[in-house]
Protein backbone atom coordinates (compact mmCIF):
# COMPACT_ATOMS: atom_id res chain seq x y z
CA UNK A 1 0.00 0.00 0.00
CA UNK A 2 1.05 3.37 -0.98
CA UNK A 3 2.95 5.59 1.98
CA UNK A 4 1.78 9.04 2.86
CA UNK A 5 4.72 11.40 2.61
CA UNK A 6 4.46 15.22 3.03
CA UNK A 7 5.48 18.17 0.13
CA UNK A 8 8.90 18.64 1.16
CA UNK A 9 8.86 21.77 -0.44
CA UNK A 10 6.69 22.29 2.80
CA UNK A 11 8.56 24.83 5.78
CA UNK A 12 6.74 23.27 8.60
CA UNK A 13 7.53 23.39 12.64
CA UNK A 14 5.72 21.60 15.42
CA UNK A 15 4.88 24.58 18.30
CA UNK A 16 5.59 22.49 21.37
CA UNK A 17 4.33 25.16 23.43
CA UNK A 18 0.94 25.26 22.02
CA UNK A 19 0.45 21.84 22.07
CA UNK A 20 0.76 21.96 25.74
CA UNK A 21 -1.29 24.88 25.97
CA UNK A 22 -4.21 22.83 24.04
CA UNK A 23 -3.66 19.69 26.18
CA UNK A 24 -4.02 21.71 28.88
CA UNK A 25 -7.34 23.06 27.37
CA UNK A 26 -8.31 19.75 26.86
CA UNK A 27 -7.98 18.31 30.32
CA UNK A 28 -10.23 21.77 31.17
CA UNK A 29 -13.03 20.29 29.01
CA UNK A 30 -12.81 23.28 26.59
CA UNK A 31 -13.25 23.21 22.59
CA UNK A 32 -9.50 23.19 21.10
CA UNK A 33 -11.05 22.13 17.42
CA UNK A 34 -9.38 25.80 15.85
CA UNK A 35 -6.26 25.89 17.92
CA UNK A 36 -3.42 24.64 15.94
CA UNK A 37 -0.10 22.96 17.00
CA UNK A 38 1.41 22.81 13.85
CA UNK A 39 2.81 25.53 11.59
CA UNK A 40 3.06 25.43 7.74
CA UNK A 41 4.39 28.20 5.87
CA UNK A 42 3.01 27.07 2.08
CA UNK A 43 3.78 29.79 -0.89
CA UNK A 44 4.61 32.68 1.59
CA UNK A 45 1.25 32.24 3.44
CA UNK A 46 0.95 30.69 7.11
CA UNK A 47 -1.24 27.86 7.64
CA UNK A 48 -1.93 26.18 11.23
CA UNK A 49 -3.55 22.44 12.27
CA UNK A 50 -5.21 21.41 15.24
CA UNK A 51 -3.80 18.77 17.47
CA UNK A 52 -5.14 16.10 15.84
CA UNK A 53 -4.12 17.48 11.89
CA UNK A 54 -0.44 18.08 13.28
CA UNK A 55 -0.72 14.62 15.00
CA UNK A 56 -1.38 13.17 11.56
CA UNK A 57 0.35 15.54 9.51
CA UNK A 58 3.62 14.35 12.37
CA UNK A 59 2.85 10.32 11.13
CA UNK A 60 2.97 11.17 7.85
CA UNK A 61 6.45 11.29 7.28
CA UNK A 62 6.49 8.64 3.90
CA UNK A 63 6.87 5.14 6.32
CA UNK A 64 2.79 4.77 6.91
CA UNK A 65 -0.05 3.84 4.82
CA UNK A 66 -3.52 5.39 5.36
CA UNK A 67 -4.07 2.30 6.88
CA UNK A 68 -1.35 2.79 9.79
CA UNK A 69 -1.77 6.36 10.45
CA UNK A 70 -5.61 5.34 11.42
CA UNK A 71 -4.44 1.96 13.36
CA UNK A 72 -1.64 4.09 15.20
CA UNK A 73 -4.46 7.32 16.16
CA UNK A 74 -6.50 4.43 17.22
CA UNK A 75 -4.48 3.43 19.98
CA UNK A 76 -4.00 6.73 20.99
CA UNK A 77 -7.56 8.30 20.42
CA UNK A 78 -10.88 6.47 22.33
CA UNK A 79 -12.98 7.06 18.93
CA UNK A 80 -14.93 4.32 16.83
CA UNK A 81 -12.39 2.98 14.15
CA UNK A 82 -14.79 3.82 11.23
CA UNK A 83 -15.66 7.25 12.80
CA UNK A 84 -12.00 7.90 12.79
CA UNK A 85 -10.85 6.35 9.53
CA UNK A 86 -13.82 8.52 7.67
CA UNK A 87 -12.54 11.35 9.75
CA UNK A 88 -8.88 11.01 8.58
CA UNK A 89 -9.47 9.69 5.50
CA UNK A 90 -11.45 12.78 4.40
CA UNK A 91 -8.35 15.67 6.00
CA UNK A 92 -5.78 13.26 4.16
CA UNK A 93 -7.49 13.60 1.03
CA UNK A 94 -7.96 17.38 1.89
CA UNK A 95 -4.17 18.05 1.87
CA UNK A 96 -3.93 15.84 -0.85
CA UNK A 97 -5.77 17.72 -2.92
CA UNK A 98 -4.11 20.97 -1.59
CA UNK A 99 -0.79 19.24 -2.58
CA UNK A 100 0.66 19.16 0.65
CA UNK A 101 0.81 15.24 1.19
CA UNK A 102 1.04 12.56 -1.60
CA UNK A 103 1.24 8.96 -1.99
CA UNK A 104 4.64 7.64 -2.54
CA UNK B 1 0.41 44.43 23.86
CA UNK B 2 0.28 40.51 23.54
CA UNK B 3 -0.37 38.83 20.66
CA UNK B 4 -2.32 35.45 21.00
CA UNK B 5 -1.10 34.33 17.63
CA UNK B 6 2.47 34.78 17.93
CA UNK B 7 2.74 34.89 21.78
CA UNK B 8 2.66 31.20 21.42
CA UNK B 9 5.37 30.54 18.78
CA UNK B 10 8.68 28.82 20.11
CA UNK B 11 11.07 30.79 17.80
CA UNK B 12 10.99 33.52 15.44
CA UNK B 13 10.08 32.56 11.59
CA UNK B 14 12.27 34.23 10.03
CA UNK B 15 16.06 35.34 10.90
CA UNK B 16 16.69 38.74 9.62
CA UNK B 17 20.55 38.50 8.93
CA UNK B 18 22.66 41.93 9.13
CA UNK B 19 25.96 40.29 7.81
CA UNK B 20 27.77 43.47 6.77
CA UNK B 21 26.86 46.91 7.16
CA UNK B 22 29.57 47.37 4.05
CA UNK B 23 27.97 48.03 0.59
CA UNK B 24 29.38 48.79 -2.89
CA UNK B 25 26.48 51.11 -2.88
CA UNK B 26 25.73 54.56 -1.34
CA UNK B 27 22.37 55.04 -1.46
CA UNK B 28 20.59 58.16 0.02
CA UNK B 29 17.94 56.38 1.44
CA UNK B 30 19.71 53.55 2.87
CA UNK B 31 18.85 52.79 6.72
CA UNK B 32 21.99 51.21 7.22
CA UNK B 33 24.62 53.10 9.18
CA UNK B 34 27.83 54.32 7.99
CA UNK B 35 30.08 53.69 11.09
CA UNK B 36 32.24 50.72 10.54
CA UNK B 37 31.27 47.95 12.86
CA UNK B 38 33.77 44.89 14.06
CA UNK B 39 32.06 41.71 12.25
CA UNK B 40 31.66 38.19 13.51
CA UNK B 41 33.95 35.30 11.96
CA UNK B 42 32.13 32.88 9.91
CA UNK B 43 32.79 30.64 12.65
CA UNK B 44 31.01 32.33 14.88
CA UNK B 45 28.59 33.25 12.35
CA UNK B 46 27.58 29.19 11.74
CA UNK B 47 27.64 28.77 15.59
CA UNK B 48 24.82 30.98 15.21
CA UNK B 49 23.13 29.11 12.42
CA UNK B 50 23.65 26.16 14.51
CA UNK B 51 21.50 28.18 17.41
CA UNK B 52 18.87 28.89 14.40
CA UNK B 53 18.62 25.33 13.37
CA UNK B 54 18.68 24.05 17.58
CA UNK B 55 15.80 26.79 17.56
CA UNK B 56 13.73 25.41 14.63
CA UNK B 57 13.59 28.75 13.17
CA UNK B 58 12.89 28.07 9.49
CA UNK B 59 13.62 31.21 7.19
CA UNK B 60 17.15 33.15 7.14
CA UNK B 61 16.99 36.27 4.80
CA UNK B 62 20.82 37.80 4.19
CA UNK B 63 20.69 41.42 4.50
CA UNK B 64 23.20 44.24 4.79
CA UNK B 65 24.75 46.06 3.57
CA UNK B 66 25.26 44.30 0.56
CA UNK B 67 25.36 40.63 1.34
CA UNK B 68 27.37 39.52 -1.48
CA UNK B 69 30.48 41.58 0.11
CA UNK B 70 31.21 39.15 2.56
CA UNK B 71 33.39 36.15 0.82
CA UNK B 72 31.79 33.55 3.03
CA UNK B 73 28.39 33.93 1.72
CA UNK B 74 28.38 31.16 -0.16
CA UNK B 75 29.97 28.69 2.67
CA UNK B 76 27.30 30.12 5.08
CA UNK B 77 24.42 29.40 3.40
CA UNK B 78 25.27 26.52 2.33
CA UNK B 79 26.10 25.43 6.48
CA UNK B 80 22.59 26.73 7.20
CA UNK B 81 20.68 24.81 4.31
CA UNK B 82 23.20 21.64 5.28
CA UNK B 83 21.14 22.07 8.43
CA UNK B 84 17.43 22.73 7.58
CA UNK B 85 17.53 26.19 7.23
CA UNK B 86 16.19 28.19 4.23
CA UNK B 87 18.00 31.24 2.77
CA UNK B 88 16.83 33.97 1.05
CA UNK B 89 18.82 37.04 0.88
CA UNK B 90 18.20 41.04 -0.49
CA UNK B 91 20.94 42.52 -2.85
CA UNK B 92 21.26 45.72 -4.71
CA UNK B 93 22.10 42.93 -7.80
CA UNK B 94 25.72 44.72 -8.85
CA UNK B 95 27.38 41.24 -7.88
CA UNK B 96 24.94 38.91 -9.45
CA UNK B 97 26.49 37.93 -12.83
CA UNK B 98 25.79 34.62 -14.60
CA UNK B 99 28.30 32.74 -12.35
CA UNK B 100 27.17 34.10 -9.09
CA UNK B 101 23.59 32.93 -9.69
CA UNK B 102 24.70 29.31 -10.29
CA UNK B 103 27.02 29.60 -6.64
CA UNK B 104 23.95 31.11 -5.14
CA UNK B 105 21.78 28.19 -6.31
CA UNK B 106 24.37 25.66 -5.26
CA UNK B 107 24.47 26.86 -2.20
CA UNK B 108 20.38 26.69 -1.30
CA UNK B 109 19.28 30.34 -2.45
CA UNK B 110 15.32 29.45 -2.65
CA UNK B 111 14.74 33.26 -3.21
CA UNK B 112 16.46 36.10 -4.13
CA UNK B 113 15.01 39.86 -3.82
CA UNK B 114 16.44 42.91 -5.81
CA UNK B 115 16.20 46.34 -5.28
CA UNK B 116 15.20 48.41 -7.87
CA UNK B 117 13.34 51.82 -6.89
CA UNK B 118 12.48 52.71 -10.13
CA UNK B 119 11.61 50.92 -13.88
CA UNK B 120 13.48 54.48 -15.23
CA UNK B 121 17.14 53.45 -15.43
CA UNK B 122 18.42 57.06 -15.03
CA UNK B 123 15.61 57.85 -12.17
CA UNK B 124 17.17 54.72 -10.01
CA UNK B 125 20.69 54.91 -10.65
CA UNK B 126 20.24 58.56 -9.20
CA UNK B 127 19.15 57.78 -6.44
CA UNK B 128 21.30 55.09 -5.82
CA UNK B 129 24.09 57.01 -6.29
CA UNK B 130 25.84 54.46 -8.69
CA UNK B 131 25.85 55.04 -12.80
CA UNK B 132 24.81 51.85 -14.27
CA UNK B 133 22.84 50.15 -11.32
CA UNK B 134 19.86 50.01 -13.20
CA UNK B 135 21.33 47.32 -15.80
CA UNK B 136 23.44 45.29 -13.28
CA UNK B 137 20.22 44.74 -11.65
CA UNK B 138 17.59 43.61 -13.93
CA UNK B 139 20.70 41.77 -15.33
CA UNK B 140 20.80 39.89 -11.76
CA UNK B 141 17.26 39.54 -12.21
CA UNK B 142 17.63 37.71 -15.20
CA UNK B 143 20.48 35.48 -14.29
CA UNK B 144 19.06 34.32 -11.10
CA UNK B 145 15.77 33.91 -13.41
CA UNK B 146 17.75 31.70 -15.61
CA UNK B 147 19.46 29.84 -12.55
CA UNK B 148 16.02 28.54 -11.67
CA UNK B 149 15.96 31.00 -8.55
CA UNK B 150 13.02 32.83 -7.39
CA UNK B 151 13.50 36.04 -7.38
CA UNK B 152 11.71 38.96 -5.76
CA UNK B 153 11.67 42.59 -6.11
CA UNK B 154 11.82 45.60 -3.22
CA UNK B 155 11.42 49.20 -4.02
CA UNK B 156 11.33 51.72 -1.21
CA UNK B 157 8.39 53.81 -2.17
CA UNK B 158 9.62 57.23 -2.59
CA UNK B 159 9.37 60.82 -4.74
CA UNK B 160 10.43 58.76 -7.80
CA UNK B 161 8.43 56.01 -8.04
CA UNK B 162 4.78 56.66 -6.04
CA UNK B 163 2.95 57.62 -9.24
CA UNK B 164 4.88 54.99 -11.06
CA UNK B 165 3.95 51.75 -9.38
CA UNK B 166 2.53 50.40 -12.42
CA UNK B 167 5.62 50.65 -14.59
CA UNK B 168 7.36 48.91 -11.32
CA UNK B 169 5.06 45.96 -11.74
CA UNK B 170 5.73 45.62 -15.30
CA UNK B 171 9.48 45.41 -15.19
CA UNK B 172 8.88 42.90 -12.49
CA UNK B 173 6.63 40.79 -14.74
CA UNK B 174 9.11 41.67 -17.93
CA UNK B 175 12.12 39.99 -15.55
CA UNK B 176 10.17 36.95 -14.34
CA UNK B 177 9.77 38.08 -10.48
CA UNK B 178 7.73 36.41 -8.56
CA UNK B 179 6.43 38.86 -5.68
CA UNK B 180 7.42 42.88 -5.61
CA UNK B 181 7.72 44.35 -2.11
CA UNK B 182 6.56 47.83 -1.13
CA UNK B 183 8.85 49.02 1.97
CA UNK B 184 8.16 52.08 3.77
CA UNK B 185 11.77 54.80 3.90
CA UNK B 186 13.38 53.91 7.50
CA UNK B 187 13.98 56.84 9.31
CA UNK B 188 17.66 55.72 10.22
CA UNK B 189 21.64 55.58 9.13
CA UNK B 190 22.36 57.41 5.91
CA UNK B 191 18.44 58.14 5.18
CA UNK B 192 18.05 59.87 8.36
CA UNK B 193 21.14 61.58 8.62
CA UNK B 194 21.94 62.85 4.89
CA UNK B 195 19.13 62.53 2.90
CA UNK B 196 15.79 62.63 4.71
CA UNK B 197 14.45 65.92 3.09
CA UNK B 198 15.20 64.14 -0.54
CA UNK B 199 13.56 61.18 -0.11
Amino acid sequence: MKKLARDPQIVWRNEKRREEEILAALERGEDVGDRGSVILIVGGTMHQLNLVGGYIWNLCDGSRSLDDVVETLASEFDVHDEVLRHDVEAFVNDLVGRGWLRYA
Amino acid sequence: MPDPISDLFSAPLTFNWTLSFRCNFSCLHCYSREEIAQELSTGQNKQIVDLLAQRQVPFINFGGGEPLIRSDLYELASYATANGLNVSMNSNGWLVDEAAAEKLKSSGFRSVGISLDSADAQRHDEFRSMPGAFARATAALDALHAAGIKTTMSSVVSRINHESFRELLDLAEAHGVSQVYLHNFKCSGRGLTTAKSSI
